[in-house]
């Protein structure tokens, strides 16, 4: 299924992390687009952004930011914002991407992806800060579904809910993670696949897989490990629902050689091809 | 914003930052765990990266506290700097300011010095972009107007003065050798220049008239006026020709941005 902007379908690809950039640089992998932190490069010069602009020279770069803080209470941040801006003009990814999720109040940063109540004054309020940031950017923004191990009391609807209604008001996008909506699944006690199916599938332009930490009685979003059984079967899902959307595997921690990777992602092509036929498994060019 | 969502959120905030428990009242049990458990997790979650974030920009010094004094280090200046950055990358930037300002760190200054080092590093690494010139930029100039020439250093420059012997611990850590013993600095303060040529940071201690020179230049200082400085701590007659080698030296490592008349 095309998304509503017919964003390209990028293939399959990995997160750039500074370990594997000789080895990206050198060229042969096969991964076909690289999804990049944005935070890592809204600095002045130096190696990291020499590096961005040599591997942006021959592969497609998504933008995926962890500041935006698009559901804090705090004032958007418009510096933040400006250099978000002008990192895609140097750039120019396919497209940028923020999570679902505040990350502090009173002009402290937490660093860390906190849980949304999912109350209509959240939605309103998320819906009304998209569609700020999406006319400063001048394009519309992808919201990636956060893992989360808390529910509040105060939510008056299903997390499905909350991300359908948020993206049909906010006109955005999105970025189905689905590590962190079976984490989520877990922790929370609902049905995963119901979770995909109420997603609006001609939003969807990526998807992320990632492995997890099993506490027993939780799930933690660690990034730290290979994705898991149980997140394959519902990546066959999801590729079920969405069609052929860009895919990447995101690691950030023991982080492996590239190598490691790319036979992981791997499997996200198998299964894709499985699904869709293998016409459908490579990128368009 | 006033409203039960920013309310929330200060609750929630003030759980992670402060230890307060009234967030719990918010949040319910798991069909498999207690709140209590789940909202642990945001809170070693919280002070686990951000202490973490600062043992990557400050390896060395923690390599010299050990896992142990350097953890109790990194909590101590959470508590007391929660991060306003939306880039975890400026997070550690009071470091040096802290150890040199509280007890027990500040009775041992080679620490605050170390993370003066390691902190110019770091910022060297990410500076702007300069475009060097190199020693032939000299030749260009007319003789005649060599004692108006002002120097602009590349942005990634910048100075230290150490106390104490720092450096060499700094070395010493970075070649996997027991560091010395702490102390004062030989001589009186070491200068340190601090720069990135190319894509990597780089130290260097400079004698003492140097680092005079590149400090009265870094101030718009001329190269006249620079050589008069110089005839005050040298014979008089061989300071244009020390001055001269001093700014040869600038051009070939890559430090200087820009020559202007005056």
């Amino acid at each position: 299924m095309a998304n509503i902007e017919n964003l390209p379908f990028l293939g399959f690809g990995l997160g750039l992390r500074p370990q594997h950039y000789s080895d990206i640089l050198a060229g042969g992998h096969g991964v076909d687009w690289f999804e990049i932190i944005s935070e890592n490069y809204m600095v002045a010069g130096g190696r990291a952004l020499h590096n961005l602009d040599r591997v942006r020279a021959d592969h497609p770069i998504v933008m995926h930011g962890v500041s935006m803080s698009i559901a804090s209470t705090d004032p958007l941040d418009m510096d933040y914002l400006g250099v978000l801006k002008a990192l895609a003009a140097r750039i120019e990814p396919a497209w940028i991407s923020d999570h679902l999720c505040w990350t502090g109040v009173h002009g402290i940063n937490l660093h860390d992806l906190l849980p949304v109540p999912f109350t209509r004054e959240a939605l309103d309020h998320v819906v009304e800060r998209i569609s700020r940031v999406q006319d400063f950017l001048g394009r519309r923004i992808a919201i990636e579904n956060a893992s989360s191990y808390v529910s509040f009391s105060g939510s008056e609807m299903e997390e499905w809910e909350f991300v359908a209604e948020m993206t049909r008001r906010a006109d955005c996008l999105l970025l189905v993670d689905v590590n962190n909506v079976y984490v989520a699944s877990f922790n929370h006690g609902f049905d995963p696949a119901a979770y995909l199916a109420a997603m609006p599938a001609d939003r969807v332009v990526q998807m992320h897989l990632a492995g997890h930490e099993h506490r027993g009685t939780h799930i933690v979003d660690t990034h730290d490990d290979e994705v898991s059984g149980p997140v394959w079967d519902l990546y066959r899902e999801a590729v079920r629902r969405f069609g052929a959307v860009s895919t990447m595997i995101e690691r950030d921690d023991r982080i492996p050689p590239l190598s490691e990777l790319i036979a992981e992602l791997g499997i996200a092509r198998r299964i894709a091809g499985e699904v869709l036929g293998t016409g459908t498994r490579e990128a368009a060019a | 914003m006033s409203s039960a969502l920013s309310a929330l959120q200060a609750r929630f905030q003030d759980g992670l930052v402060a230890g307060r428990d009234d967030v719990l009242a918010d949040i319910v049990d798991s069909p498999r765990e207690g709140r209590e458990t789940l909202f642990g997790v945001y809170r070693h979650a919280y002070a686990a990266r951000l202490v973490e974030s600062l043992s990557h920009d400050y390896e060395r010094l923690g390599a010299y506290l050990g896992g142990e004094r350097f953890e109790k280090l990194g909590h101590a200046y959470l508590a007391e700097h929660p991060s306003v950055f939306r880039s975890i990358r400026w997070f550690g930037d009071e470091l040096p300011a802290f150890l040199q300002s509280h007890a027990p760190w500040s009775a041992s200054p080679e620490l605050f010095e170390l993370a003066a080092i390691e902190r110019a590093l770091n910022d060297a690494f990410d500076a702007p972009d300069g475009s060097p010139l190199g020693l032939a930029t000299l030749s260009e100039v007319d003789p005649a107007d060599f004692s108006r020439l002002t120097f602009t250093f590349d942005p990634s420059a910048r100075r230290l003065d150490l106390m104490t012997n720092a450096r060499l611990v700094w070395l010493a850590i970075g070649e996997d050798r027991e560091p010395p013993e702490a102390a004062a600095a030989e001589d009186g303060p070491e200068r340190l220049l601090v720069w990135r040529a190319g894509y990597t940071s780089k130290l260097r201690a400079m004698p003492a008239d140097e680092a005079m020179l590149y400090d009265e230049a870094a101030n718009g200082l001329a190269f006249g006026p620079l050589c008069e400085m110089l005839a005050t701590v040298m014979e008089p007659e061989a300071a244009p020709g020390r001055a001269a080698t001093i700014v040869a030296g600038w051009l070939e490592a890559g430090l200087v941005v820009a020559i202007d008349v005056v």
